[in-house]
This record gives C-alpha cells, structure tokens and sequence, in this order.
C-alpha cells in the first residue's frame, strides 16, 4: 500500500497543507511543537476514522474553526483510491472514492497503516486496558464487522452497568440481568475468538522477530487469559457459570465483573511475566517485535504491506534494533513515515526529507 | 444559522422545525422560508398536525395509533388473531403492513428495554400484552436488531414461552443497528419468512 499525497485542512496546526509522499522511506524534522506527530495522527485518522490520541474530534479542529478535512490519495493493489475524512458540526462524513459510507467498518481497512510511537512502550508496563486496545484496533482494521461486534458488545455492557446501578428491585434486576447476560455471553464469546485468533498468529511472527532482535539470546511469548482462564474452550463453556456465580457480587458492588472487557494479554520474556520483570531495553524490543508482527499480519491478510508510521522511535532504540528496523523497511519495501527533530540522526540510503515548520512542510531535495 | 437575523416569530418556527428528528438547521430554515411563501400549504399543514394531535390515540389493546379505539387492526374480522407481532413503534406497524405479507395482529411497545434511559417492562406495554394472550398460537418478535431489540425479544420469550405460547424472532436479512422503519418491503418480507424460534 502507497500513500500518494495528503491533504490537511484546519487539522491540528495544520490550516491548509498538501503534500505529495514518496514510495520507501519518507522523514519528517523539525524542532518539538512544529506539527509532525499532528501530521501522523492526520493520516491515521483519514484511515480509521478515529484518532488514537483523542476521543472528541473538536480536539482534533483547528482552534477557532468549526471542522476539519483530510484527503488522501493511495495505491492499493495497483488501483487508486481516494479517502476523505470529513468532521463538521459535530458530525463525520467518511467517503471512499467520493462514496460516502454509511458505517464506520465499511471504510476502516480500506488503507491499512500501523503506527508506532514512545507511548507504545506502555504496551508492557502498562495495564490490559492498553493490550486490549491494542488487540482490538488491528482486528477492526482487518475484520470488517469487528468495530460493530465491540460497538454492540460496550452498549450491552453500559446497559448492565446501568441496570445493576438503578434502584429497582431485586427481583426485578435479576430478570433483567438474565438478557442482558446472554447477549454479554453471545457477542463476548465472538470477540474473545477473535481476540484470541489474532493473538495465537501474532505469537508466531512476534516471537520470530524478537528471537532475532535479541540475537537468539531472549524468547518472548504472548497468551491471551479470556476471562482470566487459560484455555478458549474452558472460557467458552464456563462464561454462563461465571456469571451466575457472580451475579451476587456484581449487584453488591454495581460492577460487571466477568466479561472480555477485563481480559489481558499477558506478554512472557523467557517464560516471565514481561510487564513485572522486562528492562527498558527488552521492553522496547518486545514493543517492536509486536509492531512488525501486525506489518506482518496484514501483509499477510492484504497481501500488501501496510504502511508504517514511526513517530520519534528511531531516537528510543539503540544502533542495533535501529539497524534491524531500518533494514526490514528496506529489503520488504514498506513505505514509511518517520518522525525526528535532528536531521543528524538520519538513516543512510534513500530517503525523502520533509522539513515541517508551524504547520506547514516543504520538501527538501 | 444565526436566528438573531430573522424576526422572532421566523426564528422560533425554524427552531421548531430544527427540533424534529432528520431535520438539520439548514432545511429547518428552507422549510420554513418555503412556508411563509405559501401560506395556503403553511394553514392546511397548521390544522392537520392539531387535527392529528387530538383524534389521534393509543389503541387499548394494541397501543396502536388509532382515531377509533379499539383500532381497525383490533376490530377486522379478517385478520388471523392466532398470529401476534410485536413492534417497537407505531410507524413499524406501517412499515410491516406495507409488504402484505403479515395477517395477524400487532402489539406495540412502545419502545424496548433500556436501563440507561430508566425503561424497563413497567413502561412498555408488557402487562397489556399478558392480557391479550388468549387464542394466540405464536407471538413474532419484531423489535429492531439493536442490543436493546435483542435484550426485549429475549425477556419477552422468557415471559410468554412457559405460557405456552410459541415464540419467534423474524430474521435479520436487517442489517445489524438497522430500523425496520428504513429496510426496505423485500427485506421485511424476506425477514418475516426465515423467522426462527426463540
Ligand atoms: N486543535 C489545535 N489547533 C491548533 N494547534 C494545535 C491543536 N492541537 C495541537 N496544536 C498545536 O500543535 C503543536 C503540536 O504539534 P505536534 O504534536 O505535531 O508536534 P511535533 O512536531 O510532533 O513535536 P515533538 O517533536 O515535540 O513531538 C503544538 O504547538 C500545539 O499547540
Ligand atoms: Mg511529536
Ligand atoms: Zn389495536
């Protein structure tokens, strides 16, 4: 997949910018504060039709103005297609090729890109809240229905929420209960397959990078614990019980306790768990080694290569893993947008370099 | 739209317009320029929306739009009192009757369950479909397939089954999310055939 041109209007900084991309590696610089990550979050927008940093997309307008657009033109199996992404009172109109969609999974994946920033590094450390999305934001790209399967799944789980928090009686909360648990169990048990899927076909290429990234020294291994448990068919089959045996104790403290909406993605590195044991180096390769996993993965779904946007990485990774990246964006051709603030730092080889000032960016030859 | 521009009684007449469900501030504001040059259609659409606000009422036994209670469907002869549907809204009643394929009789909800905007079976109409029952051989679930649909259709077939009643659930040719309201005849028809037990 090829991103040709992009074109920013009242995005962030940017007010009025159109600027044509290069196949292979493509740099923007400038000092903080200038405008490039706003250029990547712009991008990925225009591909998802949501921001990873932000939930309102009033953050995303230009300050004092009443909406944004994007447009995109990309290369996808040797055919043009044309994005826009288009948010105005308050409302997102999303068009492929001038069509627009009327939802939000017939536009998502149409272009795919992965992005891979310093804040991913909390994948490890952090909570299996951040895995989950993880998880789910490369499954939305990939599988169509899945942005209406967890749409469907968080308005059954917000309607439990609201049922076992209202005054009503206890009786009839728990008749109530009753449906709204088994639409919990039917849309759950779909999203933990395919969260489980996903994890079990990121397992072999993540591991496979990481083998090398570390020199055949360290092994990494990911297991998804789908309500806690260890095995798919237990958690399938034990879901109804889980939650009967629960309902006492999600009435008292007006919570739902069971459900894929807690579970996590437990990352091991020489069979320890990584987010208690990993340094920062070995966090920053098991990062890495998940980031090429999903190029990966959809190379292998879309039978192209997404693109790949690196947001200030090359300055968090030590000359090795650098020169293990840079040398796979080359020898697979993955088109790439990187950001940086020093032009010193910049890979040898073919590169095109954008020099981003206040939101604006020229080209440099 | 700046409503400080116009005259008030203009203003408030957009703003209410503005106020109706699919109507943005741009065509509240063209329908209402479109109004005042004809005043002819602007008095007749005047005394039929009072007109219709005061004939108009729920049907006893259906909750059914009705000028008459009980309403037509309630009183014909000719529908097949063995089959009961169950919609959300007055207006999918309008839409299932538009495909011809549905004989029986209907029961409006009057919405579904929604414990996040406090609705729960005391405000829909569930007691008075427990009283209809009787010579009912099969209830069709027609609520929309949303999470909320899915959830009433559910209590509702947990409710009417140990009654002996057989209870189905049309099938969704409907898009997930989709109102039955927006599907068009062919669909509905299609949904109404492959229905399945619940
Ligand atoms: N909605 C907005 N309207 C106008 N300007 C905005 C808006 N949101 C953010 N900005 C500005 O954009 C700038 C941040 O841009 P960005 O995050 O892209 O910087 P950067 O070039 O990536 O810098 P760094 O090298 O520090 O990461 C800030 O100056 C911020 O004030
Ligand atoms: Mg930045
Ligand atoms: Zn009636």
């Amino acid at each position: 997949m090829l991103i040709e041109s992009l074109r920013l209007e009242n995005f962030r900084n940017y007010v009025q910018e159109e600027i044509r991309l290069e196949p292979g590696i493509n740099i923007l610089f400038g000092e903080n504060g200038q405008g490039k990550t706003n250029f990547l979050e712009a991008l990925y927008f225009l591909l998802t039709g949501k921001s990873y940093r932000v939930q309102r997309e009033q953050e995303l307008t230009h300050w004092g103005e009443n909406g944004f657009r994007l447009q995109g033109l990309f290369q996808v199996k040797q055919r043009i297609i044309q994005l826009e992404s288009r948010y105005y009172e308050r409302r997102k109109i999303l068009k492929i090729n001038n069509m627009p969609c009327r939802k939000l999974s017939d536009y998502v994946g149409t272009v795919n890109a992965v992005y891979f920033s310093p804040d991913d590094l909390i994948l490890v450390k952090g909570g299996p809240g951040e895995r989950r999305k993880f998880l789910d934001f490369h499954i939305a790209q990939t599988k169509p229905g899945y942005v209406s399967l967890l749409n469907s799944y968080n308005k059954v789980l917000e309607q439990k929420r609201a049922l076992l928090k209202s005054n009503l009686s206890l009786q009839s909360k728990r008749s109530q209960l009753a449906v709204w648990n088994e639409e919990l169990i039917e849309l759950g048990r779909k999203l933990i397959k395919h969260r489980m899927n996903l994890t079990e076909e990121l397992q072999t290429v993540s591991s496979y990078f990481y083998q090398h990234i570390s020199e055949g020294k360290e092994k990494m291994e990911i297991h998804y614990r789908p309500l806690g448990l260890k095995d798919y068919e237990e958690a399938i089959s034990s879901f109804p019980n889980l939650l009967i045996e629960h309902t006492e104790q999600e009435i008292e403290r007006q919570a739902v306790l069971i459900g894929p909406h807690r579970d996590d993605l437990v990352i091991y590195l020489n069979q320890k768990p990584a987010r208690l044991y990993a340094s920062q180096g070995q966090v920053r390769s098991l990062v890495l080694s998940l980031k090429l996993g999903e190029v990966q993965l959809i190379q292998a779904k879309k039978e192209e290569y997404p693109l790949l946007l690196l947001d200030d990485v090359l300055s968090e990774l030590d000359r090795f893993r650098r020169k293990y990246l840079l040398e796979f964006i080359y020898s697979s051709s993955i088109q790439t947008l990187i950001t940086m603030t020093s032009a010193e730092e910049m890979p040898e080889g073919k590169i095109n370099r954008y020099y981003v000032k206040q939101g604006q960016i020229r080209r440099e030859f | 739209m700046d409503l400080l521009n116009y005259p008030q009684p203009l203003a408030d007449l957009i703003s209410s317009l503005a106020r109706l469900p699919g109507i943005g501030p741009k065509t509240a504001g063209r329908l209402a320029f479109y109004l005042l040059q004809e005043p002819e259609t602007a008095e007749a659409l005047a005394q039929s929306v009072l007109k219709a606000k005061e004939k108009i009422k729920s049907c006893s036994i259906c909750s059914n739009f009705t000028d008459q209670d009980p309403c037509a469907f309630c009183r014909s002869e000719r529908r097949d009192r063995k089959l009961l549907c169950i919609v959300e809204h007055p207006r999918d009643v309008a839409a299932l009757e538009k495909t011809g394929e549905f004989k029986g009789l209907y029961h409006v909800l009057q919405g579904v369950l929604s414990p996040l905007e406090g609705i729960g079976p005391e405000q829909l109409t569930v007691q008075q479909l427990l009283q209809r029952l009787e010579g009912v051989e099969e209830v069709i679930m027609a609520m929309n397939p949303t999470v909320e649909g899915e959830a009433t259709a559910m209590y509702l077939a947990r409710l009417l089954k140990p009654l002996g009643v057989k209870v189905t659930r049309i099938a969704h040719g409907l898009p997930v999310g989709g109102d039955l309201e927006y599907a068009d005849e062919v669909t509905i028809a299609r949904a109404l055939e492959g229905r399945r037990n619940l």
